[in-house]
């Protein structure tokens, strides 16, 4: 077998370094953009009350991580940032920040510098009644004019509502009954028919 | 037991309604009682207020009502006469009653206040004696507005236990049931006529906008049910003191208004110039007594204008600013003015018209303007001409402060407060729905035969109250259903309403719970800075709890400059973090701690870069002294104290400095933090490579960091002969637009020249 002339050998490894960078270009791309991880997801949660969602923040580019700005008529993200959002009990129809209840993460001048992981508690709230309760969770990535969203569905199984919470309950129950007790009671009493003066 | 001593100023009240008034009618006097102690007790409060401290002041006013009550006591009793009620009178009244109190109560429960940033926190820092009030958000501003409701509610709370959000729900409840009492029995007492009072109050109270389902029920929030209770027991008290004229009423009636001007500012003015005029009707129908009459009316306007000049509010600030001051009068700069609400006033203005919350303007011959002030306001021409002729005095001077109430805001320009015409005009909307309500009770009195009201007349009068009153019944009814429905956003304890329910976005209950720990370290006008905030809060919820809680300043907060005055008419200008506290918040560094002056950091660790955190770890001028932690869920609130060094050095510039090269990004977001490399060379062989830096951020002529200036002192390193290079700070402005930014140093933020000798003028865009 001949063996391959100079140029032939630079062509092939042309094609082998363009073929390797084509393949590890995405896993290369992955790396460099901030990356958002929920952490150990809660299975159960106090009914009429919230739970608390851990989310890992990975800034693995170059520029700071901001979060985005998620205001309906807000222009699409050149510099990279990202925002966590959730729908409870249904999928939202569209993925757009109107349709989702976007939470808290970082505030005005906050970021993730480049290199740096960070964690923060994003707060959900349950229902009041029901077992069971279905939450999306939605990571959400923007760079480049656009936004990237990442589902985590997540099936909690509710428990009793806290003390605190059934103290409440029972306290505005109380009250209202009170009102429509003592207004049903005096409004009765005063438009009784009234009986004949004994003079 | 220290609470029994509330009943003071009710007593005291009895005693004024029943000794000096000399009020007959039993049920009229009850929620008269009501009013006039607590309009005393505040009178007395701020009066004392001045010299003494809180507890001084309340345990003072309580002390000389119980004198006033022991030296009224031995005069004259009238014996109470109680009005038989008829049966749907009697009916409506309880229903109207009960409700305003257990709506009022509840709406509390749920959000504790409106506006709960200013309120919740004067309370808190009235009870560290910071008086006169100064801005919760901005300690160096001081807060000129209203500030008697806040002023009450902490005095009361003196006596019970300093609990002042519960003492808020109970009085603010109170307050507006005992409205719909005084509006409907003075209603009754000066117009005579069941039917008359009935559809005036029904009016007012459920019936005043059919548009916008806004009636006096529900209108309770912040200082409202102080300004109806006391706006009712205002009118009383001048009609009576112009009808039957007396020393003891006058005097009554001239206190009670000067208080009103700590209560209300807009209100107040309305009534200064309503007054008048129904004293020029009554006397020009009066047949004897004019002269008395009129020395009368006299009397209360000018001596209530004497007190309202000097006992503090608006009125002083104006007085002091127009007429006691030596120095010419100088406004604050529009921002300055924006944040201790100083009031500038031009007449008239150059369009006659209102302008709405948004901004939008709308003339008084438009559709928006019934929408804004209520259906009765059309009817207003033709009520003031019916019953200037009849001579219902009471039901006229309500129309009176309605035609005020709308003139006023149509031909005064009230500057950066333009906006805040709804005011105005709701008080416009409610004293023409009583006037026109008395106006139709009129006409119903004069076709009632012996037998009632005619069926036809009935009938319309049915279909005219289902329409204007439909929006606020069900108003009413949706918000009841709403505590059935989800009583758990109805806790009773402010610690437990606070970050959760439908504030649990804007804190965390960690934050309270730091907050209540950091109160007894605190001492009184000590400043707490704290990274916990969010964008989305714009009614600044997290910082009103903390400083509400910790009863302390939260400082750090930035004022955005908004270059278009049209536009930043009434906007809010502020933001959570100013430049300085994102400054710090990214670097840790505690030097800016100087420039902004706070005592105490209260910070979530998870939201600051590790860099940051190690700073705050190891800084030499923080002293760790309070850790809450939830274990369960990994949440950590750390509590920092600030040693402030004595002298604050800074290196002086002992030779030119002359910038050689910056780093300086063309275009950045909004309040972005940079570090900004930088190369200067300085001609002193002895400089030590520290130097102050900042920087000057300018929008055309106005500067926007003015107060707010990022400036530290900045370490450089050596890069050559007389050549140094380091760092500095610098924070994007608020706004989108073009800036200028010069770099200064030194203490005295000297503009730094370029190569060239000018100073350097580096350009930004923030988009």
């Amino acid at each position: 077998m001949r063996p391959l002339a100079l140029a032939d050998r630079l062509r092939i490894a042309c094609a082998a370094a363009s073929f390797l960078a084509a393949a590890l270009l995405p896993v290369l791309a992955r790396a460099a953009a901030p990356q958002l991880t929920v952490v150990a997801p809660p299975t159960e949660a106090p009914r009429a009350s919230s739970f608390w969602l851990r989310v890992r923040i990975t800034n693995g580019g170059a520029e700071a991580l901001r979060p985005c700005n998620t205001a309906e008529d807000a222009p699409p993200p050149d510099t990279p940032c990202f925002a966590v959002a959730y729908r409870r009990d249904k999928r939202p129809p569209q993925l757009r920040f109107s349709r989702v209840e976007t939470a808290p993460v970082l505030a005005q001048g906050g970021f993730v510098p480049p290199g740096e992981t960070m964690e923060r508690l994003v707060r959900i709230p349950t229902a009041s009644k029901g077992r069971e309760q279905s939450i999306f969770v939605y990571l959400v990535t923007g760079a480049g004019g656009r936004f990237e969203w990442t589902e985590v569905p997540l099936r909690l199984r509710l428990g009793p509502a806290p003390t605190s919470v059934r103290r409440t309950v029972w306290l505005a129950w109380s009250l209202l009954g009170l009102y429509l007790v003592l207004t049903g009671w005096l409004i009765s009493r005063v438009t009784r028919p009234r009986s004949a003066s004994k003079a | 037991m220290i609470f029994i001593l509330s009943l003071i100023p009710l007593a005291l009240g009895y005693l004024l309604v029943n000794r000096v008034l000399g009020e007959r009618e039993g049920h009229l006097c009850i929620p008269l009682s009501y009013a006039l102690g607590l309009s005393c007790f505040l009178f007395g409060v701020n009066a004392f207020f001045h010299v003494l401290t809180l507890r001084g002041a309340v345990l003072a006013t309580l002390g000389l009502m119980a004198l006033a009550a022991v030296v009224l006591w031995p005069l004259k009793a009238r014996r109470p006469v109680w009005l038989r009620l008829g049966r749907l009178e009697a009916a409506l009244l309880i229903a109207l009653t009960l409700t305003a109190f257990f709506r009022a109560l509840f709406w509390q429960m749920k959000h504790s206040d409106d506006d709960f940033w200013a309120h919740a926190s004067l309370m808190a820092l009235y009870l560290r004696d910071i008086y006169p009030p100064r801005n919760p958000f901005y300690p160096d501003q001081p807060y000129l507005g209203h500030y008697g409701r806040d002023l009450s509610l902490s005095a009361l709370s003196v006596l019970w236990g300093e609990r002042f959000f519960a003492v808020q729900y109970v009085v603010t409840a109170l307050n507006h049931s005992m409205t719909v009492l005084l509006a409907y029995f003075a209603s009754r007492r000066f117009l005579r006529s069941t039917r008359q009072a009935l559809l005036a109050v029904i009016l007012a109270f459920v019936g005043l906008n059919p548009f916008r389902h806004r009636s006096l029920l529900d209108v309770f929030t912040n200082n409202n049910t102080f300004v109806h209770l006391l706006l009712f027991l205002n009118a009383y008290l001048f009609l009576l003191a112009l009808r039957r004229p007396r020393v003891g009423t006058a005097m009554l009636s001239a206190l009670c208004l000067a208080t009103y001007s700590i209560v209300y500012t807009t209100h107040h003015g309305v009534l200064l110039v309503a007054f008048p005029l129904l004293a020029a009707a009554l006397i020009m129908w009066s047949r004897h007594g004019r002269a008395l009459r009129a020395v009368t009316a006299a009397a209360i306007l000018i001596g209530s204008l004497g007190i309202s000049l000097v006992h503090g509010g608006t009125l002083s600030d104006v007085g002091h600013r127009y007429l006691f001051s030596a120095k010419p009068r100088v406004d604050a700069p529009r921002e300055e003015a924006f944040l201790n609400q100083q009031v500038d006033i031009q007449f008239p203005k150059r369009r006659i018209g209102f302008t709405a919350f948004d901004g939008t303007p709308f003339s008084l011959f438009s559709l928006r303007f019934l929408e804004e002030a209520g259906l009765a306001v059309a009817f207003l021409p033709a009520t003031l001409v019916i019953l200037f002729c009849t001579r219902r005095y009471w039901a006229l001077l309500l129309a009176l402060i309605a035609v005020v109430a709308v003139i006023t805001p149509a031909t005064v320009r009230f500057g950066l407060y333009e906006n805040d015409t709804y005011r105005f005009l709701f008080l416009g909307g409610l004293g023409s729905a009583m006037a026109l309500g008395a106006v139709l009770g009129m006409g119903l009195d004069r076709l009632a035969s012996n037998h009632g009201v005619l069926p036809w007349a009935r009938a319309i009068l049915a279909i005219f109250l289902v329409f204007t009153c439909f929006g606020s019944v069900v108003g009413t009814v949706t918000a009841f259903a709403d505590v059935a429905r989800r009583a758990e956003l109805y806790p009773w304890s402010a610690a437990e309403w606070a970050c959760n329910g439908i504030h649990r976005d804007a804190c965390d209950p960690l934050d309270v719970r730091a907050a209540i720990a950091m109160r007894p370290m605190i001492r009184a006008g000590e400043s707490i800075l704290t990274n916990i905030h969010d964008d989305h809060d714009r009614e600044f919820i997290a910082h009103g709890v903390i400083s509400a809680f910790a009863r302390a300043f939260v400082s750090g907060h930035g004022i955005r400059v908004v270059r278009d005055s049209a536009a930043a008419t009434g906007r809010d200008i502020r933001e959570q973090a100013g430049y300085r506290a994102i400054a710090f918040w990214s670097t840790g560094a505690t030097g800016l701690l100087d420039d902004l002056r706070v005592d105490w950091l209260l910070v979530d660790p998870s939201r600051l870069t590790n860099h940051v955190r190690d700073a705050l770890a190891h800084s030499p001028r923080l002293r760790l002294v309070h850790r809450e932690e939830d274990a369960a869920r990994g949440a950590v609130r750390d509590v920092y104290r600030v040693e402030h060094p004595k002298h604050v050095e800074t290196p002086p510039l002992t030779a030119a400095v002359t910038v050689v090269a910056v780093e300086f990004p063309s275009q950045m977001g909004r309040a972005w933090f940079a570090e900004i490399p930088f190369a200067v060379t300085v001609r002193d062989p002895a400089f030590s490579g520290k130097m102050r830096i900042g920087t000057r951020v300018s929008a055309g002529a106005q500067i926007v960091n003015a107060g707010d200036r990022v400036a530290g002192v900045v370490e450089l390193a050596p890069a050559g002969l007389g050549r140094w290079s380091g760092k500095f700070p610098f924070v994007s402005p608020f706004e989108p637009g073009e800036y200028d930014v010069e770099i200064t140093a030194g203490p005295a933020e000297t503009p730094l020249p370029g190569p060239d000798g000018n100073p350097v003028r580096l350009k930004l865009k923030v988009m």
